[in-house]
């Protein structure tokens, strides 16, 4: 590719610099971004616990404030409803008092406040404010009823102990009447809702220039090197599950608020804190948003300098764009869903590494990732040897019948792989398969292959997948080696090297760039080879002999989980994405070392 | 790049050593086993499962596992193996079709224009060819899904055509780098605009290549198993592999007639095979080995 590339090696070099700066950049508050958000989204659901139990205890309030407005004069039979409803909540609710509204007693005496009743859970301290706030809460009461809203909060009371909340309930003895008193509870202290760290201000701030990074980034990215593609990737698949969980979070939030009185300190409280949340998903879409722009200006003013090259490849790249990325990314943020569709971060994730410890987990990934590797490291070894081996017996000079072995030994190949898996089903039959009956015919017993033993399965898919695959190495090794100059050898024996000394500094230096790729391509597919495993064992006995693919596969199509499936498909893609690369850089450096 | 330059010019890697028998000592063995399999095949369709025998050789031969796959039928008494070979015939002719038409251009564009987004472009294709299948199967499933196309032979041939896109894309491009660039100079020194070069130069010097990814792409259209397997759920949507693999289903198994339709679906892309892996190879590590 560098010979059509006219423009000086320096200026994309130099662009490539300033890029590289802006992706760190971006990374490490995309990093604090999500990190945000994570952390809001936790507050939310605080907010939402918080807000349940207030529910509940407003309702019981209620219950207390009806009882004491229907005048159930009689303290023994309050204190025993009291009693029984302290009783029935106790991991709610701490005490439930009914005050008295202070007025003028039969002697003249002004007389103030008092609690009726309600010795239940309170502390002394806490009943001395309730007493002494008595009239600033009934008046909140009134105002709260004249306002029409059913129900006024505590937050005049003060001195009720850390982390409690007090919910009162004003009634009256009938309904002409003033109102009598309140009805109240404390609520026990609530798993406390995240507040917002004090430096949220610093939220815009941060969205600001995120915003400004990724509007460079995005006009850079298409011009700019590797890394800068690398990291607006990076930053795409950071900020998908951002937005998924800032759209829904934002849903959710309206919908709290709706629920609850706009005087509810805990909701309050809540609120607060998630308003950390809400900046920190603002400085997500305004990074991808910035990202999307700058990307969409850089590549107008492309187009409009010179639109020729676009209308070619244009077609073809949107309808990949739609067809496979966009499925892909939906792919990934499908990986941080539940089954219902609901956002739940890294959960997915999280569990596919605590079954690595469970063994009775539905998913056993950490098994079956070792079970592909060890499936695919003994396939390729095995497809590079008998490849490599056949290649170098078609080699030889004056062999006869060359042509002809060639064309046997690719059979393999040209079969659609899915008709080879199962011919192989056919082949390990444990009634009438070819490889039974041979077996008897040696005198071994019938052997149930495709049965309740792991090692016969396994041993199943590794056959059929070994003749499936061997033919690709052969040709790929055979075309290198015919490449081969013969001088070089003849030279070489002039020099006196011995057939093995020729082997090691001729054959396999000029093999090594035909077969390295080669190698990469056969682990990709060895690694992904769904129809072998699905149509041979079908991955019994008990899921024994699954890759990871058919494992995902079984995941999405008969449990269900599409977000477990997906998390798979996603680590795979990873570890094959390492793979590939680390594979090239370290083949490439061998190059270089060899050249 | 590619392997066959030397053409006939064998350039042994070693000399001769030992009888001259020794290499069929390998040869014949691997031969065999790799043989041995499908003529089983043919065997299982000509002659039927007669009980355990180790032997290839057809015992008898007779047409009627053929005759019962080509004649399969539906309760309704449609024609059902018309119905499902018309269905692979349609979705791997229209992938081709689509996916080559979008492939020349993109490849065209890629390989003669300087632009940026050019090294993004290829990348991002040659990064779809280790998406792993089904991360983006459960998103298109979805997708279809909304779209009422799930059980659809449209939706399939939309998600293969674009598929194979990329593959196309990178192989015809590796064909255009080859072609001198003089050519479409003087030509442009002549007038000819670029969209006249392209129609009239480029796309008839490449008639073999595209002949072949084209054939490509219709082969591995023609023999792909897991998304339809999983896309489609009536007989009549049904394209032939996943009939065959029905055949031998979970719940009854009927061995010679899924020898005889293997048969059937299978001997003429090998043919096609046969034909053309000379070029795949080329196109394979081309496109694989770097952009």
């Amino acid at each position: 590719m560098s010979s059509d590339s006219p423009t000086p090696a320096s200026a994309p070099q130099a662009m490539r610099g300033r890029f590289a700066v802006e992706a760190v950049v971006a990374a490490l508050a995309a990093v604090c971004v999500v990190w945000l958000g994570n952390w809001g989204y936790a507050s939310l659901q605080s907010t939402r616990e918080v807000g349940h139990r207030a529910q509940r205890a407003v309702a019981i309030a209620d219950a207390v404030a009806s009882s004491a407005g229907r005048d159930l004069v009689k303290p023994g039979a309050l204190d025993t409803e009291a009693k029984r409803l302290l009783a029935l909540h106790k991991p709610l609710i701490a005490g439930i008092f009914v005050t008295e509204q202070g007025g003028v007693d039969e002697f003249g005496i002004a007389r103030g406040a008092r609690i009726k009743w309600g010795e239940h859970g309170l502390s002394a301290a806490t009943k001395q404010a309730i007493v002494n706030q008595e009239k600033g809460l009934i008046a909140a009461a009134e105002q709260a009823m004249r306002a029409k809203k059913r129900l006024s909060w505590s937050r005049l009371i003060t001195g009720i102990d850390q982390g409690q909340a007090l919910i009162a309930v004003p009634y009256r003895k009938s309904a002409a009447s003033a109102v009598s008193g309140v009805a109240g509870v404390i609520v026990r202290a609530t798993p406390a809702p995240a507040r917002s760290p004090d430096w949220v201000w610093l939220a815009p701030l941060l969205a600001a220039l995120l915003t400004f990074v990724a509007l460079m980034a995005g006009l850079h990215v298409m011009a700019a090197g590797t890394i800068g593609q690398l990291g607006a990737a990076a930053m795409v698949i950071f900020a998908a599950p951002a937005l998924i969980s800032a759209a829904e979070g934002g849903v959710q939030i309206l919908a709290a608020d709706h629920l609850m009185p706009h005087d509810a300190p805990p909701v309050n409280a809540a609120l607060a804190a998630a308003e950390g949340w809400l900046a920190g998903s603002l400085c997500v879409l305004a990074a991808v948003l910035g990202g999307i722009l700058g990307f969409c200006a850089g590549l107008l003013r492309a187009i409009r300098r010179d639109p020729t090259p676009y209308a070619y490849v244009g077609p073809a790249m949107a309808a990949t764009g739609v067809l496979i990325f966009v499925p892909f990314f939906v792919g990934v943020g499908l990986s941080f869903t539940a089954v219902d569709g609901t956002f739940i971060g890294i959960d997915n994730y999280v569990e596919v590494i605590r079954s690595l410890a469970d063994p009775n987990s539905a998913t056993q990934f950490g098994r079956t990732l070792v079970h592909t590797i060890i499936w695919t490291v003994l396939n390729v070894t095995a497809h590079v040897t008998i490849g490599l081996g056949l290649a170098l017996i078609l080699n030889r000079p004056n062999l006869r019948g060359r042509k002809l072995y060639r064309l046997l030994l690719i059979v393999p190949w040209a079969v659609p792989n899915y008709i080879t898996a199962l011919i192989w089903k056919w082949m390990f039959n444990t009634q009438y398969g070819p490889v039974n009956v041979m077996l008897g015919m040696l005198g071994v017993d019938t052997v149930d292959w495709l049965g309740e033993s792991m090692l016969t399965n396994f041993l199943a898919n590794l056959v059929t997948n070994i003749w499936l695959g061997f033919p690709f190495m052969m040709v790929i090794s055979l075309g290198a080696l015919q490449s081969i100059p013969a001088d070089l050898y003849e030279a070489a024996s002039i020099d006196g090297a011995s057939g093995w000394q020729k082997f090691k500094h001729i054959t396999v230096p000029l093999l090594k760039p035909a077969l390295f790729p080669a190698i990469i391509l056969g682990t990709i597919w060895t690694f992904n080879a769904f129809n072998v495993i699905y149509l041979v064992s079908g991955g019994g006995p008990d899921h024994q002999t699954e890759i990871l693919i058919t494992e995902a596969y079984y995941l999405f199509t008969v449990l269900r989980r599409m977000g477990l499936a997906a998390a798979y498909s996603v680590l795979i893609f990873v570890l094959l994405m390492a793979y590939t690369l680390i594979t090239n850089k370290l083949t490439s450096a061998t190059e270089a070392v060899d050249e | 790049m590619s392997g066959k330059k030397t053409g006939t010019d064998r350039n042994p890697s070693q000399q001769g050593s030992g009888p001259s028998w020794l290499p069929h000592l390998f040869l014949v063995p691997f031969s065999v086993a790799t043989l041995y399999p499908v003529l089983y095949v043919v065997k299982l369709a000509l002659s039927g499962n007669d009980g355990a025998s180790a032997s290839p050789i057809p015992t008898s031969i007779s047409m009627d596992a053929f005759a019962t796959v080509v004649g399969n039928t539906d309760s309704h008494g449609n024609w059902l193996f018309g119905q499902q070979l018309l269905n692979s015939l349609v979705i791997a002719g229209l992938t081709t079709v689509v996916g080559i038409v979008l492939a020349c251009t993109a490849a065209y564009g890629f390989a003669r224009f300087e632009f940026p987004g050019r090294r993004v472009g290829l990348l991002g294709f040659l990064a779809t060819q280790m998406f792993p299948g089904i991360l983006t199967m459960i998103p298109l499933y979805v997708l279809m899904q909304k779209l009422g196309l799930l059980d659809s032979i449209a939706g399939l041939t939309l998600v293969y055509a674009t598929t194979s896109i990329p593959f196309c894309t990178w192989t015809l491009k590796g064909y255009f780098d080859t072609l001198p660039r003089e050519l479409e100079e003087s030509a442009y020194i002549d007038g000819a605009s670029r969209l006249t070069i392209f129609t009239r130069i480029i796309l008839p010097l490449s008639a073999p290549a595209i002949a072949v990814t084209a054939l490509f792409s219709f082969m591995s259209a023609w023999n792909e198993f897991v998304l339809a397997y999983t896309f489609l759920s009536s007989e009549q949507a049904f394209t032939l592999p996943v009939q065959i693999r029905n055949y031998v289903g979970d719940k009854d198994v009927q061995w010679s007639l899924f020898a005889a339709s293997s048969l059937l679906v299978s001997l003429p892309v090998m043919a096609l095979f046969y034909a053309l892996e000379k070029h795949l190879v080329g196109g394979l590590t081309a496109g694989g080995v770097k952009g």
